[in-house]
């Protein structure tokens, strides 16, 4: 594996409301090496969107707070950094594509404005050069007549269009570290298979490491290096997809994989689910396993003891005081 | 926990006696019929669905969208047809018309011996009662000034299904139970639930009119995954044990196949392939329906990189001009002069799979 450009080391992001504290990210720590995709996956309030944002300082602050840990980029905390050096990496060094491209562009600007803004900023570039260059990234991601896109406005793109765009976007500054918030979610399924390989080759022309998050189970399985399953603030297990998803050890890992209907196998082969909903974040104690009112082989241990993230193999971490009772069940998977 | 299949699917809390009185009521009450002798409970001829575009101060019609065109399929009692499709196929057109929810522009439309297209509106009140509707949103779905109680109940006045007030506390009781809500929550608002909760409390209401037949529009989408499972292994038992029929349509092939029987994979107003659900995972015959397959990922890294990956370019044209010919014919990798040309018949190519490509009627 080559060198680690991000660390992230016990992470605590916060958010406070009037009567409650929300841990949306509890202690978390991962690594990011070059040109690697790293994928979080979780449901919606695991804290896996907040774990991302945490990394380019975006948390709004009230009623987010980052209140402790480390996120190291080429060994700089960028915690400690002042706004303006923030600034300046951010969209050059690691930059961003969000969920809803619809809402994430400008509506007033154009779209080759709006690509030459970051381009003009970040790489002091005229405007002119700005806008052919533009023009080529639009081409790289696929957009059809570039040289007439450019000049038009986000509302005659389409879905699809809005999200390459935003990734030309992401692109322009040959970023190092590039942050997908659940990239297709808002896209159909045949754009949305368009769009990640888009992203894909992408990444690996220009050894962007890409850090992917999604609730999507089958996105990871087909992209991911390493995979950081999260439930409630924590990441509860994290490997490579082949480990998490052939091999996976913790409980909540083993009833999501269950818990997605499976193309390639027959019907006959039931669904499994996980009872009851995910926990309210503000709701959890702070020295306990989150998945424990879900989890069948929660015991008293688990309600009053937070479990470690332990090692299960090289790379393959697991944090459940029960993992080695899973086996039954994890044999069970296809 | 998680070790319980979907037959065996139990509910946050236990069934109670009533709930199961109540079901064995209602397994009497359906005709009895052999399963090998299913009865067809809806049929859909050529249903045509056109919305017109208008223009200008006098809202001119200068041309039509036709969401839903020359659409034909049958429904068997206790059965789920499953509608697959990206966004403007018409899938939950196709829904909104078996509902009478809109003025049909052609075709026709058996629900049970009624023809649905000549019911006037006082007489599809009653029809109401035995074809009703759960929809996506679970959050716009239900009037946040009503309490669960009188949501519930709502269907039930209508019909003077109850007499008393006992009768109706017992109806939101069994309602609840059976989708898996404590019946204590009878009193309370949507918006002191969840997502997944609020979309069972929808179903609830749906099944309080003791329906034949339920249309679920994209009923589990705006759902966190486990939820999704949870939600999907309900639908599937309450059909089950009330002998129901469903309309399930989707956008995730994954979880539509899973429920169906049959599945139709739509794709600008047209049905593309229609067949047996395993069959159509195992032998898909159109070229849509293989892309739509290739790009649903699989959750195992071994069983999915092995798969071919079949891109499909570009996006959906336009359904108010749609593309001469062979509707899908602009994104095909297979795509001819005929396909330009002649719209594709659609074909069975044996074992009730049916296919709308020239492709395969050459063959």
């Amino acid at each position: 594996m080559s060198e680690p450009i991000l660390e992230v080391r016990h992470l605590k992001t916060y958010f406070f409301r009037d009567d409650a504290v929300m841990r949306a990210s509890d202690d978390l720590s991962y690594t990011v090496h070059k040109g690697e995709c790293v994928a979080i996956v979780g449901e919606s309030g695991s804290g896996k969107s907040v774990s991302a944002l945490s990394v380019l300082r975006l948390i709004p602050y009230p009623p987010g707070l980052v209140m402790d840990g480390e996120i190291l980029f080429h060994g700089q905390d960028l915690l400690k950094m002042s706004d303006e050096e923030m600034q300046e990496l951010r969209g050059s060094k690691i930059s961003m594509i969000f969920q809803e491209p619809s809402t994430a562009l400008n509506p007033v600007m154009t779209i080759g404005n709006q690509i030459c803004e970051s381009l003009m900023i970040h790489r002091g570039l005229k405007k002119k050069e700005a806008m052919k260059e533009a023009v080529e990234l639009l081409r790289k991601v696929n957009i059809p007549n570039p040289e007439q896109r450019v000049k038009q406005y986000p509302f005659e793109f389409s879905g699809g269009m809005q999200q390459r765009a935003m990734i030309a976007m992401a692109m322009s500054c040959d970023p190092e570290i590039l942050i997908a918030d659940e990239p297709t979610t808002a896209l159909d399924v045949t754009v949305q298979a368009q769009v990640l390989e888009q992203l894909n080759k992408l990444r690996a022309e220009s050894d962007t490491a890409l850090i992917i998050i999604t609730h999507n189970l089958g996105v990871v399985a087909r992209y991911a290096d390493s995979v950081k399953v999260m439930y409630g603030g924590k990441i509860v297990e994290e490997g490579n997809p082949y480990d998490i998803f052939e091999n996976p050890h913790h409980p909540y890992t083993i009833g999501l994989i269950n818990a997605v209907p499976r193309l390639d196998l027959p019907r006959s082969h039931g669904l499994h689910t996980i009872e009851g909903e995910p926990p309210d974040m503000s709701l959890i104690p702070v020295n306990c396993c989150a998945f424990a009112h879900r989890c069948r082989y929660a015991t008293a241990e688990c309600r009053e003891n937070r479990p470690p993230l332990e090692k299960v193999n090289e790379g393959h971490y697991c944090a459940c005081f029960h993992m080695d009772e899973t086996q039954a069940e994890r044999e069970a998977l296809v | 926990m998680i070790d319980k299949k979907t037959d065996a699917y139990s509910l946050e809390i236990g069934v109670s006696d009533e709930v199961k009185e109540l079901i064995d009521e209602r397994i009497e009450q359906q005709p009895k019929v052999e399963k090998s002798a299913r009865r067809e409970i809806l049929r859909v001829d050529n249903l045509k669905m056109y919305f017109p575009v208008t223009k200008g101060l006098f809202k001119r019609t200068v041309g039509y969208v036709k969401a839903v065109d020359d659409v034909s399929f049958r429904i068997n009692q206790g059965e789920t047809l499953g509608i697959v499709g990206e966004s403007g196929s018409g899938k939950s057109t196709i829904g909104n018309c078996v509902m009478r929810n809109y003025k049909i522009t052609g075709g026709h439309m058996m629900f049970d011996g009624l023809e649905l297209e000549s019911q006037t509106p006082k007489q599809m009140r009653s029809v109401h009662k035995k074809l009703t509707m759960v929809t996506q949103d679970p959050y716009a779905s239900l009037d946040p000034r009503k309490t669960v109680s009188d949501i519930i109940l709502e269907g039930p006045t209508i019909h003077k299904m109850y007499s008393s007030k006992g009768e109706a506390r017992d109806i939101v009781g069994q309602m609840l139970e059976l989708v898996g809500l404590n019946p204590k929550f009878a009193e309370r608002f949507p918006h002191e639930f969840s997502g997944g909760q609020r979309q069972r409390i929808s179903i609830a209401r749906a099944l309080a009119l003791e329906p034949s037949f339920i249309v679920c529009d994209e009923i589990v989408s705006a759902l966190d995954v486990s939820i999704q499972a949870q939600i999907v292994s309900l639908m599937m038992k309450v059909q089950q044990e009330l002998g129901l029929t469903y309309i399930f349509i989707g956008h995730d092939l994954s979880v539509v196949r899973h429920i169906s029987n049959q599945v139709a994979v739509m794709y600008l107003g047209k049905i593309m392939e229609l067949t047996d659900s395993d069959e159509l995972y195992n032998r898909p015959m159109h070229p849509y329906t293989q892309a739509l397959i290739s790009a649903a990922p699989i959750p195992n890294p071994t069983a999915d990189r092995a798969r071919e990956r079949i891109l499909l370019d570009g996006e959906v044209p336009s359904p108010i001009n749609p593309p001469k010919g062979c509707n899908f014919c602009t994104r095909c990798r297979f795509a001819d002069e005929r396909c330009r040309q002649e719209e594709p018949e659609m074909i069975d190519v044996g074992n009730h799979h049916l296919v709308a490509c020239h492709r395969v009627a050459g063959n």
